[in-house]
């Protein structure tokens, strides 16, 4: 299992453009949000957090894009089928990796960019925490998309997802506002840890199943 | 049961309300008409398709 | 016996047989008790204090927002049965209820917006009950479109029913969001628990109408899973036989 995960994790690394493209693309649109704006206008909290949600959910779903279809078109995919091991622990080694290259530090640039964006007050751990745990659960919900429209491209596969994404948004925009009103919002966080706990560990087996379907 | 209304005219125009009840009225019969009728047409041109598929299949 | 019974309703020849012979007087009964009811909300009860003649809206607008939440409840069970017994004609009876389904929730969202615009003064607001019936609008065109990107049926009919499981949890979501989130939508008039806050003059034909609102629906489905079921046994002889 774990030997499986390196694999994977060097095998992503080496492929400098799978996760460092997505990354360099995330910093251009946060070079360019400020750009379109007045240069002494100070952001709203609600519209930089929403701002930074939607970005890193379209950057996550850009860089998942293609993550199934070269292992399925050169055949190491039936290979890690036919191996001992479950099937499962190949997709969530898989999804693992992309959540330490893509996920992590997505949510760190996030993060550093609320600290020069608006004033931070009392939101500097809650903000760190949504971004980690909402970016999370985005990925594993795009491999979930994108192994259900394998062969044809990931439009169909974003169709099916992101209403399946909405209540975390909601979630997020209902703790952000809680936050910033200087209310109790550890039962949101709470959700949200718990949406991540859910989806951790069920969705390497959904997709993996999924992906067995195609493999047939 | 009593009928509320106490003229043609006031049940058309409902104080002003009118206008949108029956427009949703209007809509929703149509909808529930064209889903009934799509499917009533699509198996009775399937069933005619099958029959006349198997009518060749035997000649 | 139960067992044999089930056996031989499931498979979809004698489900055709059946459906055959019970649509049309199902149908029919139900479009007259519809009428009924909406004739009986429309024109026999009294105005609304606040909302005055536009809540007459209400006749079809809850009807309608029931009936797409519980249609994709149907389609969820029918898809956890194809999945566990393999059993062919739910996934037909669950791929035919996709469309009605899809109209059912535009419908319910088209008479929302119109009750909005006197009521609200706006036909379209953001909140959460609004946004998660259009979520639930967007899963069924995905299915359908999900479906019909495949061309091989066994596989489509298995990502349906995954799709479809993953999907439920909005139902929940919508059910509970007026309580959740305090917004313009109104909360829920009539529940399980409480006594329900509507005038029982307004709320017997509110009841009719929901209950031959689901039964008209549910003679729709029977019509649409025999046109599934025809298009996909065309190649059996039973079918060739009709």
């Amino acid at each position: 299992m774990i030997r499986l995960f390196f694999k994977e994790l060097f095998k992503m690394v080496r492929q400098l453009r799978s996760w460092l493209g997505p990354l360099s693309v995330f910093v251009l649109i946060l070079v360019a949000f400020p750009l379109t704006q007045d240069i002494d206008t100070k952001f709203s909290h609600q519209t930089t957090f929403s701002f930074l949600w939607i970005i890193s959910l379209l950057v996550i779903m850009l860089s998942t894009e293609k993550v199934f279809l070269e292992d399925f078109d050169d055949g190491s995919m039936e290979q890690h089928l036919l191996k001992s091991y479950n099937f499962s622990d190949y997709v969530s080694a898989k999804v693992t990796s992309s959540f330490l290259l893509i996920g992590i530090p997505l949510s760190c640039m996030s993060w550093l960019f609320l600290q020069s964006a608006v004033a931070m007050t009392n939101l500097n751990l809650v903000s760190l925490l949504s971004f980690l745990l909402s970016n999370f659960i985005f990925i594993n919900f795009c491999f979930f998309g994108n192994a259900v429209s394998l062969k044809r491209g990931s439009l169909l596969g974003l169709l099916i997802i992101t209403p399946l994404l909405f209540p975390v948004l909601i979630i997020l925009g209902k703790m952000l506002s809680a936050a910033l009103l200087g209310l109790d919002y550890s039962n949101f966080l709470l959700l949200l840890l718990g949406c991540s706990l859910i989806s951790g560990p069920l969705m390497p087996f959904v997709i993996s199943y999924i992906l067995k379907i195609h493999l047939e | 049961m009593k009928f509320y209304f106490e003229s043609i005219n006031e049940i058309f125009f409902m104080g002003g309300h009118g206008i949108y009840v029956w427009i949703v009225v209007i809509v929703l019969f149509t909808t529930l008409l064209l889903l009934i009728l799509n499917f009533a047409l699509r198996i009775n041109r399937l069933v005619k398709e099958i029959k006349t598929f198997s009518q060749i299949k035997d000649n | 016996m139960l067992k044999k019974f089930f056996h031989q309703f499931a498979s979809p020849k004698s489900y055709f047989r059946i459906a055959t012979k019970i649509q049309n007087p199902f149908l029919l009964i139900f479009v007259l008790l519809y009428v009924f009811a909406l004739a009986w909300g429309l024109l026999f009860t009294p105005e609304d204090y606040i909302q005055g003649n536009s809540y007459r809206i209400i006749f079809m607008h809850v009807p309608a927002s029931f009936v797409s939440q519980i249609l994709f409840l149907i389609m969820a069970f029918c898809s956890v049965i194809f999945l566990v017994w393999r059993l062919k004609l739910s996934i037909y009876v669950a791929k035919s209820i996709a469309p009605i389904g899809a109209a059912v929730t535009f419908f319910a969202l088209f008479s929302g917006s119109i009750w909005g615009i006197p009521t609200w003064g706006t036909w379209w607001q953001w909140d959460a009950r609004i946004t998660s019936t259009l979520i639930l609008l967007i899963m069924y065109l995905g299915l359908i479109s999900l479906h019909s990107s495949f061309n091989n049926y066994e596989k489509a009919d298995r990502f349906f029913a995954i799709i479809v499981l993953a999907g439920v949890i909005n139902i929940p979501i919508i059910k509970k969001s007026v309580d959740w989130w305090s917004t313009l939508h109104q909360s829920a008039s009539i529940t399980l628990t409480d006594a329900p806050s509507i005038d029982p003059l307004m709320l017997a034909p509110l009841f009719l109408s929901i209950f031959s609102f689901f039964g008209l629906i549910m003679g729709i489905v029977i019509l649409s899973s025999r046109y599934e079921i025809l298009l996909r046994e065309q190649s059996k002889s039973w079918v060739k036989s009709l």
